[in-house]
């Protein structure tokens, strides 16, 4: 019997390059409502794994299905209205407003001259209150902090409307209030829209205490799927970081130094 | 409630302030482009033109055959020539996501340069006069082939243009190799084809004649169209490839049609009209800085109204000094385009 609220499962799956596979024997089921979270080391392959996912990549063998569906079936445009995207990649360098910014969302869902129609225009506000930054609307982007400028582009992969949202470590250039913030933005958007939401992030006692699913992947290429508990249970998550100075302490959820613990 | 308000009168503010813009640009473009009509070597009273553009005067009158066989001609190709360098620069802005880039800092401009000279000089020695009707559709050919050649070699270097340094090292490069060619060709050449040549080169809009604004104003206008159904995706591409890919467009052909318009709208005004500098890479700042955003659906019309204008401008200055004739055009839009990168280069970022 199929789980029908599975949206995006992966079989057997290995990513990485022609001459170098990152990582193999991948199996994913996440479901809709649910935020995964992925924990690894720097070159551990989770940007590898969002490039393969969004078709950046192809897969060097296994299987992706999205909503039941192979991968490969679809189109550009199907793909636009399927999966969005949220980056780490520096967008302050140009001026629009907030409003224009996550307009962009609406993208695939309009024609040629790219003109907002009445149901467009209120995904679009309905995107910036969930987030928080409807007061910012008519600011233009280069005068947001880091902070906002992410719930921005958080806003544009909402009005995008996916029932999936791939985030490359979001988290990156922002302060602790923010990363609360926003990894419970997360949460609030993936259980009132039933979406489902991976995003990598280097913050290991966050994900453990606030995702749903944990992805975790460990040197060496093996990549395994767990809730938080389980893997702190196992003890799983100490294999994060092998041979460096550091060791999960399971009463701070999070890793301390070997040499002064 | 309040924040809302303030929200709207902030949405309004931008409104009224383009429309400004857009208003005070095409007066500007009006009185400019009238003002091309009335002054020259000659100046005519305003009613005189009038009078010669609607066939009221006598057909031989020297202010007819003036105005309608060399003004007219070159107050169009000025008004296109800048709309098309300007766009065809924002065009590569966006793509390269660099704000130094423009044609002739790329270097398409050398390219076609390279293309026009070869036909210029080369058809002579083929026996082919350079005044027969032939020359200038082979010019334009001889120009689209140089900048494509070039437009070629940036999509291949494309992933490495993303850096403003290592793109002002290419264009500088392409302009060595091209201008190297070229001096070749003018070692050979007979010297009639070299000084009309160097004219060429320096940029003159006196060379369009009335019978061959045609071939001039359709691709180009065609081009201008094409550019305007581009501002969704381009719109797209400020947030970069990666976003651009996952909002449905297949970043690989997006660029080759913007490099490939871009080209052609390049191509088209060297041909007639010599490798023009600093207005594409200028306008698009120019345009930004008037309507303070990078959105393409206000920014394309801007720029092309700005780029007109600001063509124009620099034409006009090219025939004040009456007594020397016309200058040519690249004399005067350095001293409009340095000041501006020099302001980009010290403010940095914005695109």
């Amino acid at each position: 019997m199929k789980d029908m609220n599975i949206t995006l499962a992966t079989r057997d799956l290995s990513i990485g390059y022609p001459t170098r596979v990152v990582a193999r024997d991948i199996n994913l089921n996440l479901r809709g409502g649910e935020v995964t979270a992925m924990l690894g080391e720097n070159g551990a392959g989770k940007s590898t794994l969002i490039r393969t996912l969004i078709g950046e990549l192809s897969p060097l063998s296994g299987e992706i299905e999205l909503l039941g569906k192979p991968l490969a079936s679809y189109s550009r445009r199907r793909m636009a209205t399927t999966v969005s995207l949220v980056t780490t990649e520096s967008i302050d360098a140009f001026r629009i407003t907030v409003n224009e910014l996550v307009a962009l969302g609406r993208q695939p869902h309009t024609g040629i001259f790219g003109r907002l129609s009445a149901k467009d225009r209120e995904s679009v506000a309905d995107a910036l209150v969930k987030v928080g930054i409807r007061h910012k609307a008519a600011e233009t982007i280069d005068r947001l902090s880091d902070g906002e400028r992410q719930k921005a582009m958080i806003a544009r992969a909402i009005a995008q409307d996916t029932p999936i949202i791939l985030l490359d470590e979001p988290f990156s250039f922002l302060d602790v209030a923010s990363r609360v913030e926003i990894l419970d933005l997360l949460k609030e958007i993936s259980r009132a829209r039933n979406t489902t939401i991976l995003f990598s992030t280097h913050d290991v006692s966050q994900a453990l205490r606030m995702a749903d699913n944990i992805l975790l992947f460990t040197p060496g290429g093996a990549i395994s799927q767990a809730r938080p508990a389980e893997f702190v249970a196992n003890g799983q998550i100490s294999s994060l970081f092998p041979g460096r100075n550091v060791v999960f302490d399971p009463s701070q959820s999070d890793f301390i130094s070997l040499k002064h613990p | 409630m309040s924040e809302w308000q303030e929200n709207k009168d902030c949405f309004q503010g931008r409104n009224v302030r383009y429309a400004c813009v857009f208003i005070t640009l095409i007066v500007l473009t009006v009185i400019l482009f009238v003002s091309l009509l009335v002054f020259g070597a000659v100046s005519f009273p305003l009613a005189e033109v009038i009078d010669a553009l609607s066939g009221g005067a006598d057909l031989s009158a020297t202010s007819t055959v003036i105005v309608r066989q060399a003004r007219i001609p070159m107050a169009v190709a000025s008004l296109l020539t800048g709309a098309a360098l300007s766009v065809a620069g924002l065009m590569l802005q966006t793509t390269f996501r660099n704000q130094l880039a423009g044609p002739s800092i790329l270097g398409v401009s050398a390219g076609a340069s390279l293309g026009v000279a070869i036909v210029m000089m080369g058809a002579s020695a083929l026996g082919i006069s350079s005044l027969s009707p032939l020359s200038s559709v082979s010019s334009i050919i001889g120009s689209l082939v140089g900048a494509g050649g070039i437009i070629l070699l940036l999509v291949a270097f494309s992933s490495y243009l993303k850096n403003p340094v290592m793109l002002l090292i290419v264009g500088v490069l392409t302009g060595y190799l091209a201008s190297s060619f070229i001096s070749l060709l003018n070692y050979f050449a007979p010297s009639d084809d070299v000084k009309s040549f160097v004219m060429w080169g320096m940029g003159s809009f006196s060379a369009v004649r009335t019978d061959q604004l045609l071939i001039m104003v359709v691709p180009i206008l065609l081009a201008l169209v094409a550019t305007f159904m581009m501002a969704k995706p381009l719109n797209a591409l400020l947030l970069g490839e990666r976003y651009a890919a996952s909002m449905g467009y297949s970043v690989k052909s997006l660029r080759t049609i913007l490099l490939a318009l871009s080209g052609l709208l390049t191509a088209v005004v060297t041909a007639f009209c010599g490798p023009i500098g600093f207005i594409g890479l200028v306008v698009p700042h120019i345009a930004r800085l008037l309507t303070g955003t990078s959105n393409h659906v206000v920014l394309i019309p801007a720029t092309i109204l700005s780029g007109s204008a600001i063509m124009l401008l620099c034409t006009l200055c090219t025939v004040f000094p009456s007594a020397a004739g016309v200058l040519p055009i690249n004399v005067v839009t350095p001293v409009i385009g340095v000041p501006v990168i020099v302001y980009v280069i010290l403010k940095g970022r914005k695109i």
